[in-house]
């Protein structure tokens, strides 16, 4: 429980936050791209794309840009294309949560020839596929360097390169293709060059980081799910591609099934060459066995090249953007990717190629609570940072107990030495991930179980009250809930207007007393206190403005109920903690209406407004009503015990005079002025505030309105006997 | 849901609920009202209001109306424009203190003849105004509304 409400205490601010940043987020709008535009340049600040934008010239974008594109939105460049951020300015494009966007597509051949493709200290993240360059696409050259390709969610590819026009191969110039020092990490999907020999691209893909990566596929690793893959032709092939220097770790074939990994999957190629030069990167070991396992190529397949991967680097560069390449325990022995954690390590030592700033960095451990559900425990790991050039050891200073359970390791905002972004760090994850699968196969079994023997049991009998109120076998003390009722109480009558949310909101509590008969039904007695006011200026109909009422009340009630609840009382399943319930009942409240007239408060029943008190015959109306209202409830059950939940009560009074404005003809003012009423001059001025001509009309005209009133809001419930 | 998050819900609920319900209106001030009971609120068929002369004393003796003087009537509006009947003037009015009504007449020669009436007593149906005569005597004018 104090967790929970540390909990509440750490998230409240910051979800105050929230609601007011996207309020005036909301407030301020942002600038909405769509359709064609001949040239586009893009400002820093925020913009949202939800559709195609097309952009015939030269595409500019400024640093500090923040570009959100929502599922279907995505960038047709025909033309130049200049995104250049700053080192610590950074251009974000990214997908909106659950409705990503597609990203930036270059198409075409543009009719100024110089023109390029710069791409620099970019954010590309939460995408369907980031950057496309479409078949028959030509431009002068191409260069994407110092990005960031993060957590993008599309299972086609990162960045696909088509091959340009095919009448370009009488031309003899060529397209310089450069992807130098970007970070691929969290992606989905694979980096794919149509070719990467080629007479008219000549590609150098260098220093980048390829890390982390999970390429979606079937459980056959073939060339297409590695994270990098492309062709190699003997034919056209007059630039060989340059791939060196780059860093691949922790890249997997993932199958589309089930969701466990299957393969390690760095490079795939095919076509008819015989070999092509794989040298001099960093290849996620220093194994060569192991090495070959992560390239699909002539060794799986004699048909393809052979890539030749040797010499390769046994650390990745340090001129690579930041990144943990290898994971040891603290004994210094390193742990495999398929490791089972099910005790807690003692610390992590994490080799990278530059040194790394730990100061912010969030260190997660995840763990399964029991054998066979679903349920997981999130825990945050308390550690010691011990820096040693590109070594870091980590030592854990508090373990969890996690009933020897199997669990992953999770690193999170680490930055670089530039203040940069570096890939998280997972330790025993694979496994992780094999024993969820486990678990989700047991919990469909089970679920398809339950379906089978609810076909074989018997249908239950027709619907009877019997059947729906059957008894219940327990003490009486342990029937009884006892509730706190707190919300809004807004009236609805004479001095009221059709649309209920423009009328006057005051605050509702009240103390409830359920007690549960038979399994679905209960009787429960509230005890409400709160107030009802409203005004005629409120209303949007001219005749009541003209009347120009107004009132406001204290009302003390108590209510009893009859209820029918959805879900058997009876029980107490985690899979039913929502609990709606239906009622009906009659309601007693004492109110006392009253005006403000020249500053000061006067009760209205003794004024005799309706000229109760200018008659002999009459008199004043009682300040007690009786009524009914129809409940609704949804009830969230915490445990056995308490519960929190939502009401709405829709109440009808009895008495017309809630608002003090009854049936009664408009009082003559010589006959108040003649009463024996105390307060004349307020009650000439409340009987008619409008001082109109209202001679043999009623007081209630023009909506003649039966009075009410609605209260709704939340509630928290306890038993407070077993 | 997480009971984390159901209970983030239910205090946001709380919140809202809280900054709703709990939010004060302003009632209006003794000079505002005092407009109000003269002019009207502004509202629809609210607009104005004519005061019409019921009776008038003089130092505090009844001087009885003639037949014209009875159907003698002031018209207040609320965006502070004032008429008279049967004399036809038009004008401005009014009240910058508490009680005291300030009558500018503007005579189609732009001369402008301006009277401060005290306000004894108004409420919604009777208007009560004293005025200094010419004489030095204390006129007192009682209306009644006649909308």
């Amino acid at each position: 429980m104090s967790y929970n409400l540390h909990i509440i205490n750490k998230h409240f601010t910051a979800l105050m936050i929230i609601v007011f940043v996207c309020a005036v987020a909301q407030s301020f709008g942002q600038d909405t791209l769509a359709g064609n535009y001949p040239l586009l340049s893009i400002k820093s600040g925020n913009h949202v794309i939800k559709s195609v934008v097309t952009v015939k010239g030269r595409l500019d974008i400024e640093a500090g840009a923040k570009i959100e594109l929502i599922e279907p939105g995505i960038i047709v460049c025909e033309g130049a294309v200049n995104i250049k951020g700053e080192l610590n300015n950074k251009i974000e494009i990214f997908g909106k949560s659950n409705m990503e966007g597609v990203g930036i597509v270059i198409k075409d051949l543009d009719s100024n020839m110089n023109s390029t493709i710069d791409i620099k200290y970019v954010t590309f993240k939460n995408l369907q596929l980031p950057l496309f360059f479409d078949f028959g696409w030509k431009r002068a050259g191409v260069n994407i360097s110092d990005n960031y390709f993060i957590n993008n969610i599309g299972k086609v590819s990162i960045i696909q390169v088509l091959n340009p026009p095919f009448n370009f191969n009488i031309d003899s110039s060529y397209i310089d293709f450069k992807l130098k020092n970007n970070v691929f990490t969290g992606n989905n999907a694979a980096l794919y060059f149509e070719d990467l020999k080629s007479d008219h691209v000549n590609y150098e893909i260098s220093n980048n980081t390829i890390v982390g990566n999970n390429v979606y596929g079937f459980k056959n690793y073939n060339i297409s799910t590695n994270v990098l893959y492309g062709r190699v032709d003997q034919l056209f092939s007059r630039f060989n591609p340059k791939i060196e220097n780059n860093s691949f770790a922790f890249n997997y074939l993932v199958d589309y099934i089930t969701d466990t990994v299957v393969h390690l999957a760095n490079f795939g190629v095919y076509g008819t060459d015989k070999t092509i030069d794989f040298k001099n990167n960093y290849l996620g070991s220093t194994n060569k066995a192991t090495i070959q396992k992560s390239i699909y190529d002539q060794t799986l397949n004699y048909n393809a090249p052979k890539v030749e991967f040797e010499p390769f680097l046994s650390t990745p560069s340090e001129n690579n953007p930041s990144h943990v390449y290898e994971i040891n325990n603290l004994d210094n022995i390193y742990l495999e990717d398929t490791i089972i954690i099910k005790d807690p390590l003692k610390g992590l030592v994490l080799k990278s190629n530059t040194s790394l700033n730990f100061s912010k960095a969030k260190f997660g451990y995840t763990y399964f609570k029991d054998d066979s559900s679903l349920k997981i425990v999130d825990t945050t790991v308390t550690y010691d940072v011990q820096p040693n050039g590109n070594n870091t050891k980590l030592t854990i200073t508090k373990n969890v107990n996690t009933a020897k359970k199997i669990g992953y390791y999770n690193i999170g905002d680490i930055i670089d030495p530039r203040g940069g972004y570096v890939p998280e760090v997972k330790a025993g994850y694979i496994a992780y991930l094999n024993d969820l699968r486990r678990r989700k196969f047991i919990a469909e079994f089970l679920k398809d179980k339950k379906k089978e023997d609810s076909l074989k049991t018997p249908p239950p009998p027709a619907d009877s009250i019997k059947n729906q109120f059957q008894k219940i076998e327990a003490p009486l003390k342990s029937r009884l809930e006892f509730g706190l009722y707190s919300g809004l109480a807004i009236f609805n009558g004479t001095i009221s207007q059709s649309s209920l949310i423009s009328n006057d909101k005051n605050l509702f509590n009240g103390l409830n007393i359920n007690y549960t008969i038979f399994s679905n039904l209960s009787v429960s007695m509230t005890i409400a206190s709160f107030k009802l006011s409203n005004s005629d200026e409120n209303s949007n109909n001219n005749e009541q403005q003209a009347r120009g009422m107004s009132f406001s009340t204290s009302m003390l009630g108590v209510s009893t109920s009859i209820n029918y609840d959805f879900v058997d009382n009876r029980l107490y399943t985690k899979a039913r903690r929502i609990r709606p319930s239906i009622g009906v009942g009659l309601d007693v409240n004492s109110f006392s209406p009253s005006g403000i007239y020249n500053g000061v408060e006067y009760k209205l029943q003794p004024l005799g407004t309706g000229g109760q008190l200018i008659d002999s015959t009459k008199k004043a109306y009682s300040s007690l009503a009786l009524g009914y209202f129809f409940n609704f409830k949804i009830k969230y059950q915490i445990n056995r015990f308490n519960s929190i939940g939502l009401h709405m009560s829709i109440h009808k009074s009895l008495s017309d005079y809630l608002d003090d404005v009854g049936p009664d003809l408009y009082p003559s003012i010589d006959k108040i002025i003649n009463s024996k009423v105390e307060n004349k001059d307020a009650a000439i001025y409340f009987s008619n505030p409008g001082s109109r001509s209202v001679v043999g009309q009623y007081r209630n005209s023009p909506n003649n309105a039966k009075d009410g009133y609605i209260n709704f809001g939340i509630f928290y419930s306890r038993r407070l006997f077993k | 849901m997480k009971l984390k998050n159901t209970i983030l819900l239910m205090m946001l609920f709380s919140s809202i609920i809280i900054t709703i319900g709990c939010s004060k209106t302003v009632p209006k001030t003794p000079l505002e009202f005092q407009k109000e009971l003269l002019s009207g609120t502004g509202a629809y068929l609210n607009t104005q209001r004519t005061w019409q002369l019921d009776s008038f004393y003089v130092d505090g003796a009844n001087s009885p109306l003639t037949t014209l003087q009875k159907e003698y009537k002031k018209t207040f509006s609320y965006d502070g424009m004032y008429n008279d009947e049967p004399d036809k003037n038009t004008g401005i009015w009014e009240i910058s203190t508490l009680g005291k009504l300030k009558v500018t007449k503007i005579y189609a020669t732009n001369v402008n003849d301006s009277s401060v009436f005290d306000i004894v007593s108004i409420n919604a149906a009777r208007l009560k105004l004293n005025k200094k005569l010419l004489d030095g005597k204390l006129g007192t004018y009682s209306f009644k509304i006649s909308n």
